[in-house]
Order: C-alpha cells, then sequence, then structure tokens
C-alpha cells in the first residue's frame, strides 16, 4: 500500500468520477453559506424595464465543467425571474458558451413550462468576445450610453432594437454582474474598474476549487455580494432553485458534485494510505 | 543607445504616463479634459494588440511552411496543423458572415420601421429640403411590400405610417428568429458545431482533466507527514475537502461551518498578505517597464 502503482491510482480516479455520473448517484451537496447569499442576491432582484443583469463568462473548456454549471444555475434563476441578461466575454475560446448556455437553459425551460416562451434578443442578448481586456472592462463603468459603447450584438443587431435592452441607458442600468472564471487574473479586472464612484452593481462570482481562496478574500471585504466555490457551490444553488421551483427538473451540477465528491474520498483515502503504510520509508 | 531604443523608450513612457494620469486625476483637471479621447485611443490600442494575431498567423505559416516544404522531420505534424488552422479559418469566417446576414436582414426591415417614423415626423415638422409626402410615403409602402407585405394591411389610407411600427418590430423578430432557426440546420453551423462543440471543446477539455490524475497520484506520493507545518496543512487541507463534499455531512455536520472559519480566517489574512506583496511587486515591475530599465527591453539583457 506504500508504494501503489501510478495507473492503479489513475484508474481509481477515473472510476470515481464516473461512475456516479453514468449511474446518476446522487447525493445532496453541503450547505454553501456564499451560495446562499448569492441565491438570495439574485432572488430578491425584480424585472425592469431598462435594468439587465451583465453576466461575464470567462472560461474555456478547460474549466468548463465546473464553470458552466455555475453560469448555468444563475443563468436560470435570472430567466425564472425574467431578468433580461447581457453576456459577455473576455476571454476568446468562451464565445460558444455564451450561446450554448442560454440556448440550453431556455431549452430547459421550455419543457418545464411548455406555455412560455424564453427568446433571444427578449430575455438575454450576447455581446461576444469583446477584445480589449481592463480597457473594453474600464470603458462599460464609464459609458454615457451603454448601447452606443457597444452598439451591436455578437449577431449583428443594433442594440437599440434588442426589446431587451429597452430603455438601458449607463453603466446604472446594470444592477447585476456575475462573472465566470477558473483563470488568473480576470475576474480581479472586474473588481478594480467595472464600478463607478456613484454605482457599483451586486457581484456574484463563480469561481474554480483551486481559485476559492482568492474569493474568499473579497467575500470577506463585501466586494463580493455572493460566492459559487466551484461545482459546489453551483450544486447547492441548484437544491436552493430545487427549493423553490419544486417542478423543477434535475441538472447536472449534483451529479458532478457527488463524482467529485467520491473522488475526494478516493484522494483522502490514498494519501492516508501513502502516510500510514509509508511511514517506514520516512 | 541608438535612435530606435530612444523612440522606444519615449513611446512607451507617453503611453504609461497618458493612463496613469487618466485614470488618476479627475476631469476636467485645470480645463483638460484627459479622458476626451479615451474610448478612441482604447480602441487603437486594441487594434495594434489585435496586430500580434496577424503576427503570429505569418510566424507559424513561416515555421511550419517551412517544415513541410524541405520535409523536415516531423513534418506531418506541421500539415496536420496548417490543415487544421485552415479548416477553421474558413468554417468560422463562413459562420461569421452567416451571422452577419441574419443581422444585416433583419436591420433592414427595423430600418423600414425608422424610414416611416422619419416620415411622419418630417411631416409633423414642415421640413424642407425633403421630397414630398406623397412621393416618400408610395416608396414606403413600396419596400414594405418587399420586406414584410404582412404589415400592408396596418396602414389604411389616410393613417400615419408610424401605425405600422409594432407589426414591422415584430416582424423583425420573427425573421431573425426564423433565419437563425434556418442557420442553426445549415451545413455551415453543423461543421462548425462538430469542429467547435465536438472537437476543441471536448479536447480541451481532456487537456485539462488529465491534471486531475496526475495531482492524485502526486498527493498519493507527496503529501507526507514529515514536520508540524506539513501536519497543520494535511489537517486544514483534509477539514477543508471534507467540509467541501457532500459526504462530509455524514460525517460530522459541523465540517462545512470549520471548511467556512479556515477560508474566511486563516487564508483569507494569509491570501491578503499574498496579494498585496504581488501587488507592489507588480507595480514595482510596471514601473521598472514604464521606464524601460527592465533588463531585457530591447531583446539583450543591459544595465542602465
Amino acid at each position: 500500500m506504500s508504494n501503489i502503482d501510478r495507473r492503479i491510482i489513475f484508474l481509481l480516479v477515473a472510476l470515481a468520477l464516473a461512475l456516479p455520473l453514468v449511474l446518476k448517484f446522487r447525493v445532496p451537496p453541503a450547505p454553501m453559506k456564499s451560495a446562499a447569499q448569492l441565491f438570495s442576491v439574485v432572488d430578491d432582484l425584480e424585472p425592469k424595464e431598462g435594468e439587465f443583469a451583465f453576466l461575464a463568462l470567462d472560461f474555456g473548456p478547460g474549466t468548463q465543467a465546473e464553470n458552466q454549471p455555475q453560469a448555468e444555475v444563475i443563468v436560470e434563476h435570472l430567466m425564472r425571474k425574467r431578468i433580461p441578461i447581457l453576456f459577455f466575454t473576455a476571454y476568446a475560446l468562451a464565445e460558444s458558451f455564451l450561446n450554448s448556455v442560454p440556448e440550453s437553459v431556455a431549452a430547459r425551460l421550455q419543457k418545464e413550462s411548455p406555455g412560455e416562451k424564453w427568446e433571444y434578443g427578449k430575455d438575454w442578448v450576447s455581446l461576444g468576445y469583446r477584445p480589449g481586456g481592463a480597457l473594453i472592462v474600464q470603458s462599460i463603468a464609464k459609458a454615457q450610453n451603454l448601447l452606443e459603447l457597444f452598439d451591436k450584438d455578437a449577431r449583428g443587431n443594433y442594440m437599440r432594437d434588442l426589446p431587451a435592452m429597452k430603455n438601458v441607458t449607463t453603466f446604472k442600468s446594470m444592477k447585476l454582474l456575475a462573472e465566470f472564471t477558473g483563470l488568473l487574473g480576470m475576474f480581479d479586472m472586474y473588481i478594480q474598474f467595472l464600478q463607478s464612484k456613484d454605482h457599483r452593481p451586486l457581484f456574484g462570482h463563480g469561481c474554480t476549487s483551486i481559485t476559492i481562496p482568492e474569493g474568499f478574500v473579497y467575500l470577506d471585504s463585501g466586494q463580493l455580494n455572493g460566492l459559487l466555490e466551484g461545482i459546489a457551490g453551483a450544486a447547492w444553488y441548484s437544491e436552493l432553485l430545487k427549493k423553490k421551483y419544486p417542478e423543477r427538473r434535475p441538472d447536472n451540477a449534483g451529479a458532478i458534485n457527488t463524482g467529485l465528491g467520491v473522488a475526494h474520498l478516493v484522494i483522502i483515502a490514498l494519501i492516508l494510505a501513502g502516510n500510514i503504510f509509508g511511514r517506514n520509508e520516512l | 543607445m541608438g535612435y530606435r531604443q530612444k523612440l522606444i523608450k519615449i513611446f512607451t513612457f507617453l503611453g504609461g504616463i497618458y493612463f496613469f494620469l487618466e485614470f488618476v486625476l479627475p476631469s476636467p483637471f485645470l480645463g483638460l479634459h484627459l479622458d476626451a479621447y479615451h474610448d478612441e485611443i482604447s480602441l487603437g490600442f486594441t487594434a495594434i494588440g489585435s496586430l500580434a494575431i496577424g503576427l503570429g498567423l505569418i510566424n507559424i505559416v513561416l515555421v511550419h511552411g517551412a517544415k513541410i516544404a524541405f520535409k523536415r522531420a516531423g513534418w506531418i505534424n506541421s500539415a496536420a496543423l496548417l490543415l487544421g488552422l485552415v479548416v477553421m479559418t474558413v468554417t468560422t469566417l463562413s459562420d461569421w458572415l452567416a451571422t452577419e446576414h441574419i443581422g444585416t436582414t433583419t436591420r433592414n426591415v427595423l430600418a423600414l420601421r425608422d424610414f416611416g417614423v422619419a416620415i411622419e415626423r418630417d411631416q409633423n415638422d414642415s421640413k424642407a429640403g425633403v421630397p414630398p409626402y406623397a412621393f416618400r410615403r408610395q416608396k414606403f409602402l413600396e419596400a414594405l411590400r418587399q420586406q414584410a407585405p404582412s404589415c400592408e394591411s396596418n396602414i389604411k389610407e389616410g393613417e400615419p405610417l408610424s401605425t405600422a411600427q409594432p407589426c414591422l418590430e415584430n416582424a423583425a423578430l420573427l425573421l431573425r428568429s426564423s433565419l437563425t432557426t434556418e442557420y442553426e440546420h445549415s451545413l455551415v453551423k453543423k461543421v462548425y458545431n462538430i469542429l467547435y462543440d465536438g472537437l476543441f471543446t471536448a479536447l480541451g477539455s481532456a487537456m485539462f482533466s488529465l491534471l486531475g490524475f496526475y495531482m492524485a497520484a502526486a498527493a498519493y506520493r507527496a503529501f507526507r507527514l514529515r514536520s508540524v507545518e506539513s501536519g497543520l496543512m494535511l489537517g486544514a487541507a483534509l477539514l477543508v475537502m471534507l467540509g467541501q463534499i457532500p459526504f462530509g455531512m455524514y460525517i460530522w455536520s459541523g465540517l462545512a461551518d470549520v471548511r467556512l472559519w479556515i477560508l474566511s480566517v486563516p487564508n483569507s489574512a494569509a491570501f491578503r498578505a499574498i496579494k498585496i506583496g504581488a501587488g507592489v511587486a507588480g507595480l514595482v515591475m510596471a514601473f521598472r517597464m514604464w521606464f524601460s530599465i527592465e533588463s531585457g527591453s530591447f531583446g539583450k539583457a543591459t544595465r542602465e
């Protein structure tokens, strides 16, 4: 037990992750106070003409497994409340998620409520990838007219013609900012620059498990109003959505979280085994 | 120091000082509006940064093209790379053109709406220098018949053209929706989805997920209790991991609160210290680069 072949460790981890997903084995997630905080922030929002939620999906295929479920639960909550969403990314590889995430959530909601529709242009708009990083984020906060700053959406429609953006004017129209990323330095940009002297939108952040310690610093200081801590945060948020909307169909967050939990137990067991049976080597 | 180095230093300094002063000083400051052209300047910097894509493309084609041309070792890999580059570029450009077409077609209908409103406004204001109202109305109706025939019946004789406004907005929405649905089932979109979502995204996730396996093996081999400090780290790691996973609740319900305390108190304190230190180091580095005193600024290690 002190010197297990690496291939056996790989096999154990693969089985730990895959079996819960394949067998659809789901265990209730651990409660996450920071996710519950973000849930109540979003739940307190009310749809109002001229106001919108700004969602920055700054993740790529590498961190898709954690960030995508986070984005999906927030998008679902906002769509259920009929709050218009403006999607944006400062990371080129995230562009396809700006379409796939709202479309998949809208399709799921329409299956659940066949009489209702969620449509592009009315319920969400995508700005696509905008190059410039910190420069573009700064210009959002300083813009006198957001619709002139953005001009067209990712599909070539004029922003002023889209019902979701009706009566949107300055940066003050942005009521909620939610940013999802696993990249270092990306989230700091929004904390630093997406605010003005008389307005700071409510800020929710979805991070990967590795960057949780960094996110907690800002949660503690009040610069973040809520934090989704990796897939566990998304799973708890999903539980809260299930409690509020009992007819809701389950999503992937719970299954992924369970698989990750089993893998964590395997790793803990391996670490303990290595320490107990490998003591002689020290 | 040659003139090139002097020029680079001057432009680096000017660029840095502009952004520094624009951020720090209020507007206006001593009668100067430093942020008057900030958007245009920022766009210019973004455009210059975009040149890097062109440079990268040229570099890739030169390096790998030479490998293929001279059949050097690994030329097949280079051929695969260039083939992937060409295929993805063509597919993405086609996807962009098709999406632009949807936007343009929809915009034409909405432009007609704006035209109708403008005609009525000019008529009410008796604006000079525009064609007669009857002529403009006739042209509007001809365009309406072409672009949105279903809205023609909305305008009765003598009624203002703006009565067609809601119908035209609805027609634009329906047109956008139908063109988008048509495009979603087109060959270009299917190829794009296969290449991007099916290949690129899936392969990217797979590459990243390899890290998980290596971390598990590394944790087993390297995470050994050798001292008090490593014991503290191991204990904290176990508590945080158990507090985050669903099964931790079956061991002890207080694990989530312990985890929260570890992250909120000692972790935040340590991380703040790290961030402040990194921030100060970043500031020093930024100053060195701003004044071009960073060694290797001009390609060679120099001491100023």
